[in-house]
């Protein structure tokens, strides 16, 4: 491409002091510097995590065995006392944190996934199927996600899988349209129409050239819904619509609290609320803190 | 404008259509149906007895007729204004609605009241204010307001009452007009909770568009020529600021007849989102059809009305 000389060196400078765009990791050390509530999110998250991973272990007592008088209050056989029919608090607080993890996570990822590729083909192939699949996103959208998930959970049963459907379907319908539109935007661009001009596919443009630059969106939309999920699994066992009795969840012992106030332990009242809080609280402060760095966009949404 | 309108009105019956086919296919393949469900209670009866008794009640529901002619009579059924007969409580789910929905409209049009006058005005606080330590301490709060469920903060009012004062809502329904204060000391605990994880968002998204707007040419053009710093505010700024922020009040009004499913159960208002989870647990298929299509309805009209709304706020918007 160089002419003469001169102009090449000159143009040769001036990228070199062009500011290069960092690498992911080098984005994220810079963030957590620049981000301390990023990182309080972070540590809430890792917390969630390790009571998940160590339910087992940590846990003194069995989580649905009998193991003392009913409604005890906090001693130091049992940390945060018993439940209505004599189980131990601190022993299903740890193993409702599993429950929490693994349908916040799972529906999300599911959802949006499913979102993600669901809208890329629609707005790549166009036509009638856009067309089809933006009506179904509109119906989908115009009911309302509890609704939907009381329905999926009544139909299927109760149980954590069938939670994590019935939560994963809210998500499909906000993240087709979020990257229907950015895939609109990006198949316009000129690499698009370099890549076909020589001759790739449209199956490689789509998955090796447009799906890189819709990621970001993908992130975003992913640990900004992890928390609502949460929620969504906690309101839905309180109704009774959730992971089942026989599984410890924190909605499900807040119901407790909340059906026979005069009865249960005041640590039933707080302790598995203040987790959800928390828990939700972290993947919250996370998300804004990573949505700054990978969309500055989205961050109205 | 008009054609506008209408075009929108049309477009929305397909999507509903749509909406209500996903909600009755859904049902159809649901394990046990609302003759079993109701002879369920019933143990004394023989096996063949039952059997029979299934099939009378199948019959005077048309639950035995094939799947599309359900659907169409279902139809058929909302176009004459009844929206099916429920199962359980043998009458129209007409009726069920005209029942509950004021109780629901109550509590919603309180939530949106209550997080109007905190949200709105702490959002453009905290906008004006941004960076300074009005603006941390609202932005902490709001990202709490947001991580709070409202499970929870309806289950520590709940057990805060019992505790403290001995006291918790009744049971019974009194309307407004009946007996105000009894009514007010059932809805405002919901209200005030619903309101805290709705003005939580509605103040980010003030805030934002706030602090977005005050950064343009025309505000400090206005604050040039000499002009009060609170009259741009409010004359400029907020004008431009709020149309975002009404798009998601829209959203709000919206998902209140079914959405406050949580609280409604919380604190006993036996409204729709309380019908919504009893017809659950009953099957009663036509109650349940007939609440979803008529939030689609309203999620439609009000997405429709906020977007006029758009065009009035704004002169600029303008629809063809």
């Amino acid at each position: 491409m160089a002419m003469d000389g001169d102009a090449t060196a000159v143009g040769a400078q001036e990228f070199d002091s062009l500011p290069t765009q960092p690498s992911l990791p080098k984005k994220l050390v810079r963030w957590g510097r620049k981000n301390p509530v990023g990182v309080a999110g972070w540590i809430l998250i890792m917390i969630l995590v390790a009571m998940a991973v160590l339910a087992d272990v940590a846990s003194p007592y069995e989580p649905n065995r009998l193991e003392g008088d009913i409604n005890e209050g906090p001693s130091a056989t049992h940390y945060l006392g018993t439940d209505l029919v004599g189980r131990d608090i601190f022993t299903r607080l740890l193993h409702g944190a599993r429950v929490s993890l693994a349908v916040g996570f799972w529906a999300v990822f599911m959802g949006v996934t499913a979102g993600l590729l669901l809208g890329l083909v629609s707005a790549y192939v166009g036509g009638i199927f856009d067309l089809l699949v933006q009506r179904l996103v509109d119906a989908n959208i115009a009911i309302p996600g509890i609704v939907l998930a009381l329905v999926i959970v009544a139909v299927l049963g109760p149980s954590v899988t069938n939670v994590i459907i019935a939560l994963a379907i809210n998500y499909i319908s906000t993240a087709t349209r979020v990257t229907r539109s950015v895939v609109l935007r990006e198949k316009e661009r000129v690499y698009v129409e370099a890549a076909r001009s020589l001759g790739a596919s449209s199956l490689r443009i789509m998955f090796q050239h447009v799906l890189p630059n819709s990621i970001s969106p993908y992130l975003v939309l992913v640990s900004v819904s992890i928390g609502s999920a949460i929620i969504g699994e906690a309101s839905l066992s309180f109704l009774g619509a959730g992971v089942g009795a026989d599984t410890a969840s924190w909605g499900s012992m807040l119901s407790t609290a909340a059906a026979r106030p005069y009865d249960v332990s005041w640590t039933l009242a707080l302790a598995p609320g203040l987790s959800i809080a928390l828990a939700v609280l972290g993947f919250n402060l996370f998300a804004d803190s990573l949505r700054d760095v990978l969309d500055p966009r989205l961050r109205n949404r | 404008m008009r054609e506008y309108i209408a075009k929108r009105l049309l477009l929305m019956v397909p999507t509903a259509i749509l909406a209500t086919l996903i909600v009755f296919a859904l049902m159809k393949v649901a394990p046990g149906d609302p003759a079993s469900a109701i002879l369920a209670d019933l143990d004394v009866i023989s096996q063949e007895e039952e059997a029979l008794a299934e099939a009378e009640i199948r019959a005077k529901f048309g639950l035995d007729k094939p799947l599309p002619i359900q659907y169409v009579n279902w139809l058929g059924s909302v176009v004459r204004l009844e929206l099916g007969e429920s199962i359980w409580q043998y009458r129209p789910v007409r009726d069920i609605v005209l029942e509950r929905l004021p109780r629901t409209l109550e509590l919603g049009g309180l939530i949106v009241l209550l997080t109007a006058l905190w949200a709105v005005p702490c959002g453009i606080l905290s906008a004006v204010q941004h960076n300074k330590m009005t603006d941390q301490v609202l932005r902490v709060l709001s990202i709490s307001g947001l991580s709070i469920p409202n499970v929870w903060l309806g289950t520590l009012v709940i057990y805060g009452l019992a505790a403290y004062f001995n006291w918790i809502p009744s049971i019974q329904w009194h309307g407004p007009t009946e007996d105000l204060g009894k009514n007010l000391s059932k809805i405002i605990f919901p209200a005030l909770i619903v309101s805290s994880s709705t003005g939580a968002s509605i103040m980010r998204m003030t805030r934002s568009q706030m602090l977005e707007v005050l950064r343009e040419d025309y505000v400090r053009t206005a604050r040039a020529k000499g002009l009060g710093f609170q009259l741009v505010l409010i004359r400029h700024a907020l004008r431009n600021a709020l149309l975002p922020v009404l798009t998601q009040f829209g959203g709000l009004m919206s998902v209140m007849v079914t959405g406050v499913v949580v609280t409604e159960t919380i604190f006993g208002v036996p409204g729709m989102g309380r019908a919504m989870v009893e017809a659950i647990g009953n099957r009663d298929y036509p109650i349940i059809q007939g609440l979803v299509l008529l939030n689609i309805a309203l999620i439609l009209v009000v997405n429709l009305v906020v977007d006029v709304l758009y065009s009035v706020i704004d002169p600029r918007i303008r629809y063809s």
